[in-house]
């Protein structure tokens, strides 16, 4: 493959510790056009493609009450076609020149995403701005009643019809109150997504798609000058939206075990931990993902130790952080081997929260998790288009795009102690959600207290 | 030492598309704030060119073969130990051996036990892999460069030195017991392995799971694992495939350190086998009672590899079903919207393939989206195809190698298909042209040829309850419930 050794990742080594993959820096340029859209570019000419990714700081979080689902319902609209683009285009074109492209929508953000050869990048210009531009007037009762029916699909083939597939939103109604944004789930209620009208898209369209609350990163083998007269000339006279205002509640702190049960089309029964915890680069998230790795990654972790491999009682068992933008829950989930009780998993659960919280995890531990995690910084950065997304999520959550070093360099501070401190702050006995989900007719095998 | 350096091949995609050339920066000194008509699509720009990767080429002094790429964007090397022998040489009777026993790999070696390895991989942050697919087993590595030498050290004691230690075999072997008895939790899952046990028979290899079932795998013996292990896992037989940021001579010494007196074995001849002949469509009916979706797999036996149809087989699958804007999707979905997704695909392997459309439809719309199924496979057999989606499609091929060659992983993985599918290293250098020179009557005789609606077999996972009056209403083919005691697990 042709390379350029002028390549803009630089890696400058530093010794943080014995093994650390030395300091990531992803060079870029960021800067807002008149209409408040802000522009990140980053050229890396290793491949001759580019990438287009354009995150919208917006997702179910900020649905109203009886419309769950249609952050992400409206996220389809957005490949039906727009007033300058043919209905159906947007994938047809740039598939049509050999691209890549997709979407997604998470309770807080949305992002659209295309790569395709280098010589296309007006193109993704064109399509992207006419979408965020000039969506409403293409749009239609018949477009809408189709995306529904695929989306309700989706629905059923990623959650109804999918083993343990209802498990996390009905954790997340319990972990959430009813009036907390991360209630419901992102994909949302059937009832409501039949609810969802050509109103609710113009409003949402108008509240939450303007380039002000946007953010498009460019990145891959393109000319920076070239590019900027490009985004000008698209996205200049589209105009701002309102000022964007998120829903932002106190973080829920639950006050009681919540103990529940589902039976489901599975063969092995299936058991959740979740403690409300901490948001997105909170200065304990670091020390939480670590906790994670040191309970569930690897054969020398101590869940494959105590539950697979000793005394073999699961199928699998992890337990990591789940960082929100507002809020965010430290979760384990267990799959026990066929017909084992989920009150013995619950048990061996219990005596290894206690060990963590009171023995400090060893120096080699330590090591192990942390740079586990962070050669996977450098794995993660391999292709464009997830490089391009990275600097988006930064940008999104820190107003900084190479936030890359910054957040590796939490990892190499995090000790022992800290790992103890967490597991004690943030894995209490008594205030979490456990979850049974048990194979139809076998209620006993759930957890009981 | 036998070395070649293949030329880089550059790939000059301008050429084919000769309708974009000279529209280069067609906008550049527009004024941007002038009005502008956005109704007109952007001009193309220059193609850019793509160098292929050069595969440098040499060997060990036992004869192993390497093939190496320089990759040097990021300091990462990404390694792969190719065995040419898969899954389809399990022995009979004892469908999963390839995989266990690649499985079983990272569990001990002759100086190491399995938390020996996972420790000394996770200290490093590598990432070990092992696996078989039906022409061949791998053993993958992904390492940052400064820890080559430790990464490399367990990624050739797992790859020379296994012991198949029995605690830990039997352990394995729960596991994977009980993830054959999670098959039943996925209908995709019933529905692809009925298919297989269905087109193929229970005597060809194709026709049972690379994981095996639940009575293979109950049958497999450490001495299964050490004799697949000491039959095919010879220097001769295998591979090694390196891509990251590294050289030749780097990458020699530690080669013929690790690797340079792996010894060398007879392999034994690959046997045939016949696919029963099917002699009309029939529906084949799994139950999945109350599932809120049915999950439809139809298909037949069809090409290998290493068919003249193959280059054909793929313009027409890309028309057909093969992506998002595909007619099947089209139809099924931002149509009809019936289902999250529908495709086709063509698995070309290297002893054989099948042909497959495939989609989760809503359980009401079952029959509906039958019929649409069967009106798509029948019209590309009976109709040319637009030069629009010709052209399309085509485009749609060439222009993504590109993207497919991107990262040290992806080139290594397509090395290895092209070496178990004996391919030559310069294979896409003018897999574009090939894939230009398919016209419209191509497609159709490839459609005629390959895609047979009125001899297939049509797997529906779903409530029985719900769909089968109504597939029987079709009068397209005999209706049959599989399943159950009897039919794949």
């Amino acid at each position: 493959m042709n390379k350029k050794l002028n390549t803009t990742l630089l890696f400058v080594l530093i010794s943080l510790s014995s093994v650390a993959v030395g300091q990531i820096s992803v060079e870029n340029e960021m800067y807002k056009i008149d209409n408040g859209l802000t522009v990140i570019l980053h050229n890396d000419s290793s491949a001759p493609i580019v990438t287009v990714n354009i995150w919208y700081h917006t997702g179910s979080k900020d649905e109203k009450p009886g419309r769950s689902g249609f952050a992400h319902l409206f996220e389809h609209m957005l490949f039906q076609g727009s007033l300058n683009v043919g209905d159906d285009k947007h994938f047809i074109l740039i598939q049509g020149v050999g691209g890549s492209l997709n979407g997604s929508t998470t309770s807080d953000r949305t992002n659209y995403y295309e790569t395709t050869p280098s010589n296309y990048l007006e193109m993704l210009l064109w399509l992207e701005s006419d979408r965020m531009g000039w969506l409403l007037p293409a749009m239609t009762e018949k477009k809408l009643d189709n995306q529904r029916d695929v989306v309700k699909n989706e629905r059923r083939q990623s959650y109804e019809n999918r083993p343990y597939g209802l498990a996390w939103e009905n954790i997340y109604f319990k972990l959430y109150p009813e009036e907390h944004p991360y209630h419901w789930s992102t994909i949302g209620s059937m009832e409501d997504l039949s609810a969802a009208s050509l109103d609710d898209i113009k409003s949402f369209f108008q509240s939450y798609y303007g380039p002000n609350n946007a953010s498009l990163v460019i990145a891959g083998d393109f000319d920076s000058d070239q590019a900027k007269v490009w985004v000008e000339k698209y996205f200049g006279e589209i105009p701002s939206g309102p000022e964007v205002v998120h829903p932002n509640p106190d973080m829920p702190v639950l006050t009681e075990e919540v103990r529940f049960m589902m039976e489901d089309k599975v063969q092995l029964p299936r058991i959740y931990f979740v403690w409300n915890s901490v948001s997105r680069f909170d200065e304990d998230e670091a020390a939480l993902d670590v906790l994670g790795e040191v309970l569930s990654s690897g054969k020398n972790s101590r869940f494959y130790r105590a539950m697979i491999y000793d005394n073999p009682i699961a199928q699998d068992a992890a337990a990591f952080q789940f960082s929100r933008e507002i809020a965010g829950s430290f979760e384990m989930e267990i799959t026990a081997t066929p017909e084992t009780n989920l009150s013995v998993i619950e048990k061996v659960v219990w005596e290894e929260v206690e060990k963590i919280q009171n023995e400090l995890p060893t120096e080699r531990e330590m090591r192990r998790a942390i740079n586990s995690i962070e050669a996977s910084f450098v794995f993660g950065i391999q292709s464009i288009g997830r490089k391009a997304d990275r600097l988006n999520s930064y940008y999104t959550w820190t107003g900084y795009p190479d936030g890359f070093e910054k957040d590796l360099s939490r990892f190499s501070r995090v000790t022992a102690e800290d790992v103890q401190r967490v597991a004690n702050k943030y894995l209490d006995k008594n205030n979490l959600i456990i979850l049974s989900v048990v194979p139809e007719g076998k209620p006993e095998l759930q957890a009981s207290k | 030492m036998n070395k070649t350096l293949l030329n880089t091949v550059t790939f000059l995609l301008l050429m084919i598309f000769s309708a974009c050339a000279g529209a280069e920066y067609g906008s550049k000194t527009a004024d941007s704030s002038m009005p502008f008509d956005r109704t007109i699509q952007p001009t193309e720009g220059r193609l850019p060119n793509l160098a292929l990767p050069a595969i440098q080429n040499f060997s060990l002094s036992n004869g192993l073969e390497v093939k190496l790429v320089e990759h040097h964007e990021l300091p990462l090397v990404d390694i792969r130990l190719v065995i040419k022998s898969g899954s389809f040489v399990d022995p009979a009777g004892k469908a999963g051996t390839a995989s266990f026993t690649a499985d079983m790999l990272d569990e001990g070696t002759t100086t190491r036990d399995a938390f020996e390895i996972a420790d000394a991989k996770d200290y490093v942050g590598a990432r070990l892999g092992s696996g078989s697919g039906w022409d061949g087993s791998f053993v993958t590595l992904s390492t940052l460069k400064k820890h080559l030498n430790t990464s490399m050290e367990i990624f050739a004691d797992i790859s020379l030195n296994p012991t198949f230690p029995t605690k830990d075999m039997e352990k394995i072997r729960e596991r994977r017991l009980t993830r054959i008895l999670q098959r039943k939790d996925r209908p995709i899952t019933l529905a692809a392995l009925a298919f297989a046990e269905l087109v193929y028979g229970d005597s060809h290899p194709y026709g049972t799971p690379i994981n095996g079932t639940e009575e293979s795998m109950k049958s497999i013996t450490q001495s299964d694992l050490k004799n697949y292990y000491s039959t095919y896992y010879k220097s001769n037989n295998a591979t090694l495939i390196v891509v990251g940021d590294v050289t030749e001579s780097e990458m020699l010494p530690i080669l013929e350190k690790h690797f340079g007196s792996w010894e060398s074995g007879m392999i034994p001849e690959t046997m045939n086998y016949d696919v029963p002949e099917i002699s009309e469509t029939a529906f084949y009916l799994v139950d999945k009672p109350d599932a809120a979706q049915s999950y439809l797999y139809f298909g037949h036996n069809s090409i290998s590899r290493a068919s003249e149809d193959y280059i054909n087989s793929v313009v027409l699958n890309m028309i057909l079903g093969g992506q998002f804007s595909a007619r099947l999707n089209l139809n099924l979905r931002e149509d009809k919207g019936y289902t999250y997704g529908a495709r086709t695909s063509f698995s070309a392997r290297k002893s054989g393939g099948s042909f497959s459309a495939r989609a989760s439809v809503k359980t009401d719309v079952t029959d509906s989206s039958i019929v649409e199924f069967l009106y798509e496979l029948r019209r590309i057999r009976s109709e040319h195809v637009t030069l629009e989606e010709l052209e399309h499609a085509k485009k749609s091929i060439v222009q993504r190698l590109p993207l497919t060659f991107e990262t040290p992983s992806q080139i290594a993985g397509i090395i290895g298909s092209q070496l178990l599918n004996d391919l030559p290293d310069d294979y896409y250098s003018t897999y574009g042209e090939k894939i230009q020179a398919v016209t419209m009557q191509d497609v159709m005789a490839t459609a005629q040829k390959l895609i047979d609606p009125e001899h297939m077999t049509l797997v529906i996972s779903g409530d029985i309850a719900q769909v089968k009056e109504g597939i029987e209403s079709l009068n397209e083919g005999s209706v049959n419930i599989v399943g159950g005691e009897t039919m794949p697990e």
